[in-house]
């Protein structure tokens, strides 16, 4: 039987994932690396994973059901260029006062990676708190499902262009049980090995 | 006797102007365009451009390389010189020949200084086109 923080991770990215509508792209584990042109614009990615997971001796019982406390973090990480009126810089037959408007009309990647960022928050914060998803999707009650903190980070220069990355902190508590599992065994995989240069082909002796 | 200063800078039109001099045209902010030289005007603005940079991943502490164009000119070729928290427009060549297309990027970054050595280092970011 799987514990139940697995299957609420797993109702989390489902849930993250059915609300995307092309703001974001979801991955159920936590990356580490994602160059900037992936996360480019609306390529924007919401990373989840269990991060920290606390028993506490009161809230359960010796042969269980444990009280599970449970954390997840979701990492947000968005990335933008600058955006102006790069033709008219480009532009041969351009004159002196049209450049000037040009690089003037320039928006610095910065600003255009903390708005976005901001954005990001703003559209993972309603989908997580939105009353119908008290459960996190998982089907099954949740206790105090809860977005206790929320975190931005420096800005990263990744090659030409500017990363922006921070994370939700998301905390739960669910009821885990101890069902006796009974381990199914892996695969065995039999190894010979024969060295060549050995006319009895006895394999290797370890000494 | 010599200064030794007065040396180094005169060697930079050897090692940045030199055979691995690539052309560079800038465009300040109140949009006046250099594509020559300030001690030549006859000749190209010429500089160093790295268009790969090797830097430790911030999140591994492992070395990898980054597409990060950065360009290298003699301060004394520069009619004018930028300076940090200024946007100018530079228009490098795409691929390291002296002849290929110029594409534009933006000095948005830091320049880092150099000026007691004569050179100024120019970290370049790409930019999109606005929808008009």
């Amino acid at each position: 039987m799987t514990m139940n923080f697995r299957l609420i991770k797993s109702a989390l990215v489902d849930l993250l994932v059915a609300n995307e509508a092309g703001r974001y792209r979801t991955i159920g584990h936590q990356r580490q690396n994602a160059a900037g042109s992936e996360v480019l614009n609306n390529g924007r990615t919401v990373q989840v994973f269990y991060q920290n997971g606390d028993i506490p001796k009161s809230g359960s019982s010796t042969n269980g059901p444990f009280k599970h406390d449970i954390t997840f973090q979701v990492i947000l990480t968005v990335s933008k260029k600058s955006i102006g009126d790069r033709a008219t810089l480009d532009n041969p037959a351009s004159t002196e006062v049209q450049r000037q408007a040009a690089i003037a009309s320039f928006q610095e990647s910065e600003a255009l990676a903390d708005d976005s960022f901001d954005e990001l928050v703003d559209h993972v914060f309603q989908v997580i708190l939105d009353a119908r998803n008290r459960d996190l999707g998982a089907g099954f009650l949740i206790g105090s499902r809860w977005l206790s903190n929320i975190r931005k980070d420096d800005y990263l220069y990744r090659g030409e262009m500017v990363v922006l990355s921070g994370a939700l902190t998301i905390t739960c508590s669910t009821d885990e049980q101890v069902t006796g599992e009974t381990p199914t065994p892996g695969n065995i995989i039999d190894v010979a090995v024969e060295v060549d240069d050995d006319p009895a082909k006895a394999g290797v002796r370890l000494e | 006797m010599t200064n030794l200063r007065e040396l180094a800078e005169s060697d930079l039109l050897d090692t940045l102007e030199g055979d691995w001099g690539l052309p560079v045209e800038l465009v300040s902010p109140d949009g006046v365009e250099y594509k020559t030289s300030a001690n030549d005007p006859t000749k190209d603005l010429v500089g160093q451009i790295l268009y790969d940079t090797i830097v430790q991943n911030p999140d591994t502490g492992s070395e990898m390389v980054l597409h990060k164009p950065v360009v290298t000119l003699r301060r004394t070729s520069l009619a004018r010189i930028p300076v940090s928290g200024e946007l100018w427009w530079v228009r490098i060549p795409l691929t390291p020949s002296y002849t290929a297309q110029k594409v534009g990027f933006l000095l948005e970054q830091a320049t880092e200084d150099g000026g007691s050595i004569g050179f100024i280092r120019l970290y370049l970011q790409a930019a999109e086109q606005s929808v008009p």
